[in-house]
């Protein structure tokens, strides 16, 4: 354990001697035992938990609605000629719009507080849901399909088990990306357009000067970040547990063999 | 042939051309044949010569541009039971386990869900993939998704089988093994198959007949009735009639 940590092991150490030392200046950036100790404070007060529930409860919300938007507004570009031809150019035109251009606009619309919150990670999680399902979708094999049809089914029995399921692990990585995305705008939302949350303690910890409550917020707000990302992908190991190809990629970082599929996918 | 299964008759096919100063592309030039109940139709040609649209025509994914599909006496439309494609890729449904890949067909019929385990799990034990419904096709060897394509094509009991170059991805060894399944299962299940290849051993060891098409577009150049016992056994493909035929092929190919 330490043999494989010894590298940021030594940056704390550094960092913290240097601090104590007076060669760092402690208000532009707190040593790690001053951010610690504002940690444990923000924690002992119960203040900790509101917050980190605050910002949780509202990824969740946007981040499901973007889920579900995503999804199915990708489902139906990509499977209906019609939709494609009049919604692609409004998606390619809003997209390149970072999700903390539209918090004027949800100030405006929604005043400040949890909606607003809401609205702009859903802004942030939808444009790499969007894009994933459309290319998943797109890129399901013609003979795939074609073999379905072949089989006897229909529209409906065609897109449910056998378009959608294809294109699963594709629109599974644009859930992944887009959740990233939705956790960042949040704490962007959430440091103008909120009274609570992380993004908001950060904030106010900054009009008091208090850097090591900054970096402690900062710090929670990663790890809470890693958390979730973590938790999404077990969930789609889960899901995709028929794709033998997704150990591709850990197997390359992480030196294992890699496991192809038999022929095809 | 009185009551033909299967009748294309004068099926021409032209691709338009992709940009508007490039020619239109025609692939079909005339398809005539007819393939009866139970026969064994293979369908060759030099490379590029539209047997893949050939197959796409009468699984009914492409529509062609004069002449028409008869299955039992009702023209095709659209893709159906009765005519199920097996690709090279097999394009098995990876995210269903072998059991629900046979039973597809059966759910697409509105087969409820424990007949429709039952009957899959039949065809599994047919071809010789009994325990492992359970598993997904990432699981199985080459040969088991082969067998495991034909379960998914046989349990729709479709009167055609449309076969478009399914053992051109496997080596030799197992080649010969699934020519020998094939004709196996064609001879228990009596069903009217055409299937597509290069492969002209192939060609012979299966058909009963062989369409030879001619090079883009393509026409019949000759159908060859293979006078070979119908019960083909390994030691048939040494016999020298077999090597006559093969020959024979390759001469019509060439010419």
């Amino acid at each position: 354990m330490i043999r494989r940590a010894w590298l940021p092991i030594a940056l704390l150490a550094v960092w913290e001697i240097g601090a104590r030392l007076g060669w760092i200046n402690s208000t532009l950036l707190p040593p790690p035992s001053q951010i610690a100790t504002a940690l444990v404070d923000w924690a002992r007060d119960g203040a900790l938990v509101l917050d980190a529930l605050a910002s949780v409860g509202r990824v969740v919300a946007g981040f499901a609605l973007a889920a579900i938007l995503g999804i199915s507004v990708g489902a139906l570009v990509a499977l209906l000629p019609v939709v494609r031809r009049n919604v692609v150019p409004v998606i390619e035109l809003l997209r390149p719009i970072p999700p903390i251009a539209w918090i004027p606009m949800a100030i405006l619309w929604f005043g400040i507080g949890t909606t607003s919150a809401v609205f702009i990670v859903c802004v942030g999680g939808f444009f790499p849901i969007v894009t994933a399902t459309m290319h998943g979708i797109a890129h399901v094999r013609r003979e795939t399909i074609q073999t379905a049809r072949s089989l006897g089914a229909g529209q409906w029995l065609t897109v449910t088990h056998v378009v959608l399921p294809a294109a699963l692990p594709d629109i599974l990585s644009g859930v992944r990306t887009g959740l990233g995305s939705a956790w960042m705008s949040l704490i962007a939302a959430e440091l103008v357009a909120s009274q609570s949350g992380l993004g908001y303690r950060i904030q106010l910890s900054r009009l008091f000067l208090r850097s090591d409550s900054v970096v402690a917020g900062m710090l929670v707000i990663g790890l809470l970040g890693v958390a979730m990302s973590l938790g999404l992908r077990a969930l789609e190991r889960r899901l995709t547990i028929w794709n033998g190809a997704t150990l591709g990629a850990d197997a390359v970082l992480g030196g294992r063999p890699v496991e192809q599929p038999q022929a095809g996918r | 042939m009185s009551n033909p299964r299967l009748v294309v008759d004068g099926v021409f096919k032209t691709y338009p051309s992709a940009e508007h100063h490039r020619p239109a592309v025609p692939v079909l030039a005339g398809i005539d044949f007819a393939a009866a109940r139970g026969e064994f139709i293979v369908v060759t040609g030099p490379s590029g010569c539209g047997k893949t649209t050939l197959i796409d025509v009468i699984a009914g994914f492409l529509e062609c541009d004069r002449g028409r599909v008869l299955v039992d006496g009702r023209a095709v439309t659209a893709p159906g039971r009765d005519r199920v494609v097996v690709f090279q890729t097999l394009a098995l449904f990876e995210w269903m386990t072998a059991r629900d890949n046979v039973a597809f067909a059966l759910k697409a019929m509105g087969v409820g869900a424990v007949e429709r385990r039952r009957i899959a799990d039949s065809w599994l034990e047919r071809v010789l993939l009994g325990g492992f419904g359970d598993r997904y096709p990432y699981e199985l060897s080459g040969g088991m998704r082969q067998r495991l394509a034909l379960a998914r094509v046989l349990a729709a009991e479709p009167s055609c089988m449309l076969l478009d170059e399914p053992l051109a991805a496997l080596d030799s060894q197992h080649r010969r093994m699934m020519q020998d399944e094939l004709v196996k299962l064609w001879r228990d299940h009596d069903r009217t198959i055409v299937m597509v290849t290069h492969d002209l051993d192939e060609a012979v060891f299966l058909a009963d007949r062989v369409v030879v098409l001619s090079e883009r577009p393509s026409h019949v150049r000759e159908i060859v009735p293979i006078d070979l016992p119908a019960a083909r056994e390994e030691r048939s493909r040494t016999s020298p009639r077999f090597r006559e035929c093969v020959e024979h092929l390759w001469e019509l190919l060439r010419a």
